[in-house]
């Protein structure tokens, strides 16, 4: 290590109430490297990282950029001496063009007038100089999630950073799309920036990183420098990160469970027939033309397709926030397509929703309000809630799915992303388990929960079905679906093309998800 | 969990310092002292029981008005129909407290009367509420059409039969519909809905808090869309909420045509819709924030009138609006402090 670092952080203390976010962790970031950042939920890894970028000031400890204290401790003089950030959550203003994002801070104006032309010819040259196609003349609401992350990207890109922090920024994308953005990282170290990475995918880890720095309750637990075959070693990575290797929830063992003679009868929970879907100014992506499915009692059947094929549309249209333009939906055999949300819901829907800012969480309502959205009724008597009961609930979860922290009063907003994920997934499994779930549609259930979180929220979707439900989900992850599903099928251009069994090799998926 | 607070009240001390200079230089330009124009809008308000007792009728008003504010704002919408609903339920409640037989009994009259106020202003922010429920207009939109449309009505009704013969005002009230002054504030308009607006601003906080409507109205405030995906009655809670906001607003009758002028006129309440709203929004979402807030616009406003004489009250009216303009800054100025401080 005769490089100077371009980041180093050291002694890294922040508190939040009595919370240690981040307990005097260290980070150097060099040159040439991407260093990857992994740990459980609520590890620290965010916090650390903004701390980095200029973001959050420590409580406590250095922060050193190119060898020189970070100061002031903001963006603006984080960027300013080279250090850009992708944040995990989209930090993009939806009713402004992806143009218009990126020009926020910096308003190159002509005559005091905003010109944004000479920008535009700019940005499109970089674009596609790097390969991340973006359409810049749209509001970004009606932007998919893969060109949101790429319009990030290409921000945080836009001045050529001497370092570049990327915060989960593969979570939210399919597998093809999160390849190139790794291939991306890789191509800027090779040319000399210093490249962070957090991520729960430690496969990413073992193909991409150069150095591994391991988080545990905002302590550094482990450190893999270049060259450490402990890098490679995926198994190793995840003991580290969540203390355990954790199970592979696998459909053979779900079957053991599925095929035995008491199986109930083949009960139609969830019947789509020749469904159309416009999807408008919502930002749904693609539309849906003629897609019919059915789903028994007891079944999980997984969706695959390329991002942009129909998926989104899907799932808001099976939610009840979007309108159907042709064809029905039928909950154990009532026609809901013209119903409202509430209504489905009544009937059994569970909805673990894609967009977790829109549909999922309410960053400002205490967690354990959030826990219980929708049903306050369940804990109240004679329409005053209690409190006590939705502490208990908030334990329970806090038990399942070792959401952290435990703190039933603490704003939703306030927890780290995983735990977020973990929020909505225990308020939509709540039903389930009492058996009272009719279809549970789960979108990317498990984005941005830390490996064990992961199995624990697969395992529960599998039981959901044994309870009784017809589990849906909708992944880009192709083996957790092979792992959790019955059966697979395929969209392309808003419509199924194809029906396979479980055990398809991700490649053949794969050909059929691109036709 | 203790640092939001502090910062909160850190925010509120700075406010009220700027205000404070903002004053002292206004009255200064003005070419006064100061010093003794404080001392005679002190003398002029707590100084006197009557003082005193015109800032607790005041404060009454406000404090109703802000409520309104207040039970809106919880689900996220702005009630700018209030002015509106407190000058129909005013109307309402003279028309047809003066109709009342003249021997008719307090224990008849008053709860009576003070059910058509709150369902009078009910029924009045209903249709912003319808609209904005199932329409999408915007509830400041309807608001403000709704409150030009209170104000022509009731002049039109005056005019056209309501009011008594060759006055402008319905006719008085029979005693046993009118309010009992406050002993203690002798000469002054205070009255005993002091105490309907206290247990308004205290139930409305319970309610907030502890029941089933209260916490989905507080669910719809902090995402409408993360609301509806979770199977509240989203549109229903609005338009519930409007109204309710109304009937507290159109409350404001008790005190100014029941306790005060025992009679309904054109403009009798105007304006306190809008005080209401700016207390509502100083005080956040605590109740007792709303009864200081109350007082303190009601002194400013009794205090103008005691210093009329040697600097004109308008001089008030811009310290008030700095005043909810320093507590808006306020917060972002303590941080840009903690942060230089921190650097
Ligand atoms: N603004 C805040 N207020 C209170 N607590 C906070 C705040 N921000 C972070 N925390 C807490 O600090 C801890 C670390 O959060 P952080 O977001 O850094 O985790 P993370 O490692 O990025 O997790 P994830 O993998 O879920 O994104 C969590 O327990 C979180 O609840
Ligand atoms: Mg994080």
């Amino acid at each position: 290590m005769t490089d100077t670092a371009a980041v180093l952080l050291d002694g890294i203390e922040k508190r939040y109430g009595q919370t240690r976010a981040v307990d005097g962790a260290g980070l150097a970031l060099f040159p040439g490297r991407v260093h990857a950042v992994v740990g459980e939920n609520g590890a620290g890894k965010s916090t650390l990282l903004k701390i980095a970028g200029g973001v959050i000031a420590p409580d406590r400890g250095r922060v050193l950029v190119l060898d020189r204290e970070l100061r002031p401790a903001t963006p603006r003089e984080a960027i300013r001496r080279g250090v850009a950030m992708v944040h995990q959550h989209f930090m993009l203003v939806p009713t402004l063009t992806g143009l218009e994002n990126l020009a926020l801070g910096e308003e190159p104006t002509r005559l005091g007038m905003l010109h944004l032309s000479p920008l535009a010819a700019d940005v499109e040259r970089l674009a596609r100089s790097l390969r991340l196609e973006v359409p810049l003349d749209v509001p970004v609401a009606r932007l998919s999630i893969g060109e949101r992350q790429r319009l990030e990207l290409l921000r945080a890109l836009r001045h050529a950073p001497k370092v570049l922090i990327l915060d989960e920024p593969t979570a939210v994308l399919a597998p093809a799309e999160a390849r190139a953005v790794l291939g991306l990282a890789r191509d800027l170290a090779t040319r000399g920036v210093a490249v962070a990475l957090v991520t729960h995918h430690l496969d990413e880890v073992a193909e991409f990183a150069d150095e591994v720095t391991v988080l545990r309750r905002g302590k550094v637990v482990a450190h893999h420098p270049p060259g450490d075959p402990a890098i490679g070693d995926v198994g190793r990575l995840a003991c580290e990160a969540v203390g355990e290797e954790p199970p592979v929830v696998a459909r053979h063992a779900r079957r053991g469970v599925a095929r035995e003679p008491h199986v109930r009868h083949e009960r139609v929970r969830l019947r789509v027939d020749d469904l159309h879907v416009d999807p408008g100014e919502a930002g749904a992506g693609s539309p849906l033309r003629g897609v019919s499915i059915e789903l028994a009692q007891g079944e999980v059947v997984g969706v695959a397709g390329v991002e942009g094929n129909g998926q989104h549309a899907l799932e808001l249209a099976l939610s009840g926030v979007l309108p159907s333009r042709r064809g029905t939906i039928a909950l154990d055999g009532a026609d809901v397509t013209r119903v409202t949300i509430a209504d489905r819901r009544r009937r059994g829907l569970a909805w673990i929703p894609s967009d977790r800012h829109a549909h999922g969480i309410a960053d400002e309502l205490p967690a354990r309000d959030v826990l219980l959205l929708g049903a306050f009724d369940e804990a109240a008597r004679r329409g005053v809630v209690d409190d006590a009961e939705l502490d208990r609930s908030f334990a329970g979860a806090v038990k399942a799915l070792d959401l952290r922290p435990d703190a039933p009063e603490l704003a939703a907003g306030s927890f780290s992303g995983g735990n977020q994920q973990k929020l909505v997934i225990a308020r939509e499994l709540r039903a389930s388990r009492e058996g009272r779930a009719a279809l549970v549609l789960a979108a990317h259930p498990t984005r941005g929960v830390d490996v064990r979180a992961a199995a624990t929220i697969r395992r529960s979707l599998v039981d959901a079905a044994r309870d009784g439900a017809a589990v849906l989900v909708i992944s880009s992850d192709l083996d957790e679906l092979r792992d959790i599903c019955d059966r697979i099928v395929v969209l392309r251009g808003g419509a199924v093309v194809a029906t396979l069994p479980p055990d398809t090799p991700v490649s053949v998926i794969g050909e059929a998800m691109l036709g | 969990m203790n640092a939001p607070r502090a910062a909160r009240t850190r925010a509120i001390l700075l406010a009220a310092l700027l205000s404070a200079i903002a004053f002292e230089l206004a009255v200064l330009a003005w070419g006064e002292s100061p010093g003794s124009i404080l001392a005679q809008l002190f003398a002029g308000t707590w100084g006197t029981r009557f003082g005193a007792g015109q800032v607790l009728f005041k404060a009454t008003s406000i404090a109703l008005a802000g409520a309104a504010a207040q039970i809106a704002l919880r689900a996220g919408l702005f009630q700018i129909g209030a002015e509106g609903a407190i000058a129909v339920s005013a109307l309402a409640v003279g028309a047809i407290g003066a109709r009342l037989p003249a021997s008719v009994s307090p224990i008849v009259a008053w709860p009576l009367l003070a059910l058509v106020a709150a369902s009078v202003g009910a029924l009045w922010t209903l249709p912003i509420g319808v609209l904005r429920a199932r329409f999408g207009a915007h509830e400041v939109i309807s608001g403000i059409m709704t409150n030009k449309i209170a104000g022509a009505l009731v002049g039109y009704l005056l005019a056209r039969g309501l009011a008594e013969r060759a006055s402008v005002h319905t006719a008085p009230l029979p005693p046993g519909a009118t309010l009992v002054r406050l002993g203690p504030f002798p000469g002054s308009a205070a009255n005993v809905a002091i105490f309907v607006a206290i247990a308004v601003v205290v139930a409305w906080a319970w309610i907030a808090r502890r029941t089933v409507f209260g916490r989905e109205v507080s669910a719809i405030g902090a995402s409408d869309t993360v609301s509806l995906a979770t199977g509240i009655a989203v549109g229903r809670r609005q338009i519930e909420i409007l109204a309710l906001s109304g009937a507290v607003a159109g409350l404001c009758a008790l005190n100014d045509v029941m306790g005060y002028k025992g009679y309904a006129e054109e403009g009798l309440s105007s304006g306190v819709g809008f005080t209401g709203l700016a207390a509502a929004l100083l005080a956040g979402r605590s109740s007792v924030g709303l009864l200081a807030t109350a007082l303190f616009f009601a002194t400013l406003s009794q205090g103008g009138l005691s210093i009329n004489a040697r600097i004109p009250m308008e001089i008030v009216d811009v310290v008030v609006a700095l005043v909810i303009l320093f507590v808006a800054v306020a917060p972002r100025i303590d941080e840009k402090l903690g942060e230089e401080d921190r650097a």
